[in-house]
């Protein structure tokens, strides 16, 4: 099975071979035909020359007849008027044997003519002689010179005969050689005719059967493949319905998994709300009440009422801040939370977030200081950022009794760095990585005083994190510490 | 020349977050009248024309934005300074408030001792803005 190329040049050799013989028979057919009409034409020739060579011959025979009649007349009359035929035919003749000294080529014929002429020059010969004789005077007529005349004219007139009567022999032979050579041209041709014919009818419809094989071999090959191309496109177009079958399928499996994620998330959202609003209903009538019976409104207290009614307020209070913690938790931790972006003046959150915390400071006579050199403008999350200060600055608070508790602010580079420093209590090294996890509390009962509830540091880790920014802590147990956070100025 | 009393009218379901609010008010010197669902404050506010409207935003029968919403819509209410009190827990809920036609929030756990001084700027701002 031949592809393309080679295909194409067998087609084109096949192609070749088809023509070449049909050319090359007609071209040999042509020759033999050119040259058996050539012969046919030869022998045609041969017979007109025959004809002309007789015409001739007989020519000077009645040329001959002329000059006798010529020689004759002056002969009786004496009168050269007489002698005109003679004179005439003289030269006549002479043109008539040079034509046929041309035209007779047969060695037989030669020898004849060779006869006739020597023939004809006898007589001449003696009609000059007699001519002559007259011319002088001669009247009387010599017996012996007429019967010579005569004979050698009669000679003469033999030897036309016999040269004419062999021309005619050699005229018939070559008209039936030209009658032969004519049927057997139009034989040989018809045969050939026949033959080539044959031979090219079987040839070409060999040189066809080879093409036509080839053109089937590649058609059924064509087939073959197209078969094979209807088979693998059947094929595709079930993988095809197959795939979309499943891509449907699994589309419609993730609309619903979608829908279903959307619905718990909207589930818990829901319950956020639900929980938030819940949880802080009642503590609006503890943490209200309580105030207002605090602040005396519906009667004095005695100082027992109001000791153990601050307890409950405060633990109110503690009890609000874990579920407000708790809930900023579920929040972030949702991913529900977004920064509320805007230009601020770092300097007046930092300077609303001391002045928050400073009643705590004062209670507990410890110093509260700012060192603020920060640039007019940040771009930022108000509410995060001030409750990041916040937190850190109420557990500097917390975690000191005495000393000072300094909130340091400044820029460097394309960040604002905020630093709380504290003289507090310190953290123990190995505790400090863990200061940032949820739900951890410093272990020791010495630091049980201190209230938390272990979300304050994580999710000001969470929160400086979604603001673009670090948070991390640096301290020397019973000396101090400081947490440090930074915040882009220009977050993307 | 005895001036009546401002009237204080407040949509809130819930029966401790009532009398806490009146206690507050009432001390105050405020006229405080308190409706437990949505369609009888509006109902109320529309006869009433009270001088300001404390609307908890979680009411049992109606979106407490779809009541503050009808309130400014009315042209009986659109008058009446709206304030919305709620726990606010969830993003854009403060934003809402204002959306809907509320001059202001008060957040839950309301801050007792400061209630009325809220309440009290409040009025003054809505008496300010008027022509």
């Amino acid at each position: 099975m031949l592809e393309g190329e080679a295909k194409e040049e067998r087609f084109k050799y096949l192609l070749r071979r088809a023509v070449l013989l049909p050319v090359v028979l007609l071209l040999g057919t042509g020759a033999l035909f050119t040259w058996a009409a050539a012969r046919v034409l030869d022998h045609a020739k041969l017979v007109t020359l025959s004809d002309e060579i007789i015409e001739h011959a007989t020519s000077t025979l009645r040329l001959a007849v002329d000059m006798e009649t010529g020689v004759r007349g002056y002969q009786v009359t004496g009168s050269r008027e007489f002698l005109q035929p003679y004179e005439a035919a003289r030269p006549a003749i002479r043109d008539q044997f040079n034509a046929l000294d041309t035209l007779v080529a047969v060695p037989l014929q030669r020898e004849q003519l060779r006869a006739l002429e020597s023939a004809h020059a006898a007589w001449a010969a003696l009609a000059e002689r007699v001519i002559a004789g007259r011319a002088r005077g001669e009247t009387l007529q010599d017996a012996a010179t007429n019967r010579q005349g005569k004979a050698l004219f009669d000679a003469f007139r033999a030897a036309v005969a016999r040269f004419v009567a062999t021309e005619q022999q050699l005229r018939r032979g070559r008209t039936a050689q030209f009658e032969a050579s004519n049927r057997k041209t139009l034989a040989g041709g018809l045969v050939c005719l026949v033959a080539v014919g044959a031979v090219l009818g079987w040839y070409t419809q060999r040189q066809l059967r080879a093409v036509a094989a080839m053109f089937a071999a590649s058609e059924s090959a064509a087939r073959e493949e197209a078969g094979k191309a209807r088979a693998a496109a059947e094929e595709l177009r079930t993988a095809r319905d197959h795939l979309e079958v499943r891509v449907r399928e699994r589309t419609l499996e993730l609309q619903q998994a979608l829908a279903k994620a959307q619905e718990v998330d909207r589930l818990k959202s829901q319950f956020l709300a639900t929980m938030s609003h819940e949880l802080r209903t009642p503590l609006n009538s503890i943490i209200g009440f309580t105030e207002i019976v605090l602040a005396g409104l519906p009667g004095e207290l005695n100082a027992e009422q109001s000791k153990q009614l601050e307890f409950v307020r405060g633990s109110a209070k503690h009890l609000l801040h874990l579920i407000n913690d708790l809930l900023d938790l579920a929040r972030i931790e949702s991913g529900r939370v977004e920064p509320a972006w805007e230009e601020i003046s770092p300097r007046e959150v930092l300077d609303e977030a001391v002045n928050t915390v400073r009643p705590l400071a004062d209670r507990k006579g410890v110093v509260l200081t700012e060192e603020v050199d920060v640039p007019d403008r940040l771009r930022t999350d108000r509410k995060m950022f001030f409750q990041v200060l916040l937190n850190l600055l109420g557990n500097a608070i917390k975690f000191t009794d005495r000393g000072e508790v300094r909130l340091v602010a400044k820029r460097d580079g394309d960040t604002l760095v905020t630093a709380v420093r504290d003289t507090g209590i310190g953290i123990k090294p190995e505790q400090i990585p863990q200061l940032f996890e949820a739900f951890r509390q410093i272990e020791g009962s010495v630091q049980r005083r201190y209230e938390g509830t272990g979300l304050g540091l994580y999710l000001c880790r969470r929160i400086v994190a979604l603001l673009g920014g670090t948070i991390r802590a640096e301290s020397e147990f019973g000396r101090g510490s400081a947490f440090i956070f930074t915040l882009p100025l220009h977050p993307p | 020349m005895t001036t009546s009393p401002p009237h204080v009218l407040m949509i809130e379901d819930n029966e401790q977050n009532a009398y806490l609010a009146r206690y507050l008010l009432e001390r105050a010197g405020f006229a405080v009248s308190v409706h437990t669902t949505g369609q009888a404050g509006l109902a109320a506010a529309g006869a009433e024309c009270p001088q300001l409207v404390l609307l908890d935003i979680q009411l049992p029968d109606r979106d407490g934005y779809a009541v503050a919403r009808e309130l400014s819509r009315n042209p009986a209410t659109r008058a009446i300074p709206v304030v919305a009190v709620s726990s606010f827990a969830l993003p854009g809920e403060k934003a809402r408030a204002f959306a809907t036609g509320c001059v202001g929030y008060i957040e839950k756990p309301i801050q007792a001792l400061n209630f009325v001084a809220q309440v009290r700027s409040f009025l003054r701002s809505a008496e300010e803005k008027k022509p």
